[in-house]
């Protein structure tokens, strides 16, 4: 990896959403701080039907 | 506290996060720390009513970003470091009761997308030189909570089980000019006997050199340093390849079968892999029969030497007619 020209979102990011996926699953990411300081990452992913068809 | 302390007869930094003897252990399900939160309900470490995939910093951290000098200094021989890196929770389902196996193959697709984009983030940060991913599932493995979830590990350091790996790696290439574990899937497939699910972007068989009975290996069959360089169709490939090995799993008994599951992939401490990490998944259940455990005793702790009671291509037999039958 390059580091320096990744993006990232440590401890020191503020809150955000943003889509960060853009494939055929898409995705919503969204990044809050708890009150003790940690973070948390909410993935919420828009369901395709189509793709339940693809179990085996 | 979190400290490293160098072992100088093996060469290998050793953690201790002392504060984890408080961790919560097997809580009833009312109490799960990591279910969504309830109206009116104690808060969990999730504060929302519902969740596709979360991700959190562990209350009880492995490693922290910012872990102070160790106030024990060590000696020449005896070195100590800072604890850094990252611990984070994964937490693949608001279901308390549900498993990775028993998941759609569209949710472990979701699952794959959150993996990389955490091996993207935790990768970019300057402490961090190996991204873990894994996951430890049931009691027999030491789990303390029963949701489902995995873990990853922002090491400072490549450990040694990985870099023994990349070192073998190298050297291969070094002496025959190609990658040791296309190689190596090249046999499996020649072979035929150990493979459970050869699909078109990721193939599942057990090792020649099982080190567990019924231990799986899940390989990119592109040459890919990473997760994050995996594909839309391949990311697809390893949801169904991974669909298809759990499910055999829990058929093989008929019960929720312990595992652990690790993934090994590129370092991300700037030096070059292409060619010589090869992205996939290892999983090593416990189990020997679906009552006996195998244990890690004194040969395979104390001298780093398995000593296996089956040989690969009967429990593999075992294992694909347990794919094909989960599979129906």
């Amino acid at each position: 990896l390059n580091r320096s020209s990744d993006n990232h979102t440590g401890r020191n990011e503020q809150s955000g959403c943003r889509a960060f996926s853009r494939g055929r699953t898409q995705a919503k990411k969204e990044q809050k701080i708890k009150e003790d300081g940690r973070y948390i990452i909410f993935y919420t992913f828009e369901s395709e039907g189509e793709q339940e068809s693809r179990e085996p | 506290l979190n400290q490293l302390r160098w072992d100088p007869t093996l060469e290998e930094w050793v953690s201790y996060a002392t504060h984890r003897q408080d961790r919560t252990f097997l809580p009833p399900a009312e109490y799960c720390p990591l279910c969504p939160t309830k109206p009116d309900g104690f808060p969990t470490e999730v504060p929302r009513e519902s969740y596709d995939i979360v991700v959190f910093e562990n209350k009880f951290p492995s490693f922290v970003p910012d872990a102070s000098e160790p106030e024990e200094s060590g000696s020449a021989l005896s070195l100590t470091a800072p604890g850094r890196g990252a611990a984070e929770v994964v937490l693949y389902s608001e279901d308390h009761f549900a498993t990775l196996a028993e998941l759609s193959e569209e949710r472990i697709r979701n699952l794959v997308e959150a993996w990389a984009d955490r091996y993207r983030e935790l990768g970019a940060r300057e402490e961090i030189e190996y991204v873990f991913i894994f996951e430890n599932k049931g009691e027999a493995i030491g789990v303390t909570l029963h949701h489902p979830h995995g873990q990853i590990y922002g090491y400072p350091f490549v450990p040694p089980r990985p870099k023994r790996e990349l070192e073998a790696a190298r050297a291969h290439r070094e002496r025959r000019g190609s990658c040791l574990h296309c190689d190596l899937l090249a046999e499996e497939h020649a072979d035929g006997r150990r493979i459970l699910h050869k699909g078109e972007h990721f193939t599942v068989f057990v090792p020649f050199h099982a080190h567990f009975p019924y231990e799986a290996h899940v390989y990119a069959r592109r040459c890919v340093p990473s997760i994050l360089a995996l594909d839309e169709n391949e990311r697809w490939g390893l949801a169904r390849a991974l669909k298809r090995l759990l499910s055999g799993y829990d058929a093989l008994w008929g019960l929720s079968l312990p595992y652990m599951m690790v993934m090994h992939q590129a370092p991300t401490d700037g030096n070059g892999y292409e060619g010589v990490a090869h992205f996939h998944i290892e999983f090593y259940p416990p189990n020997r029969t679906a009552e006996k455990l195998k244990y890690l005793a004194g040969s395979e702790t104390g001298a780093g030497a398995f000593i296996m009671d089956a040989l690969p291509e009967k429990t593999a037999a075992e294992l694909h007619e347990a794919v094909e039958r989960a599979s129906r």
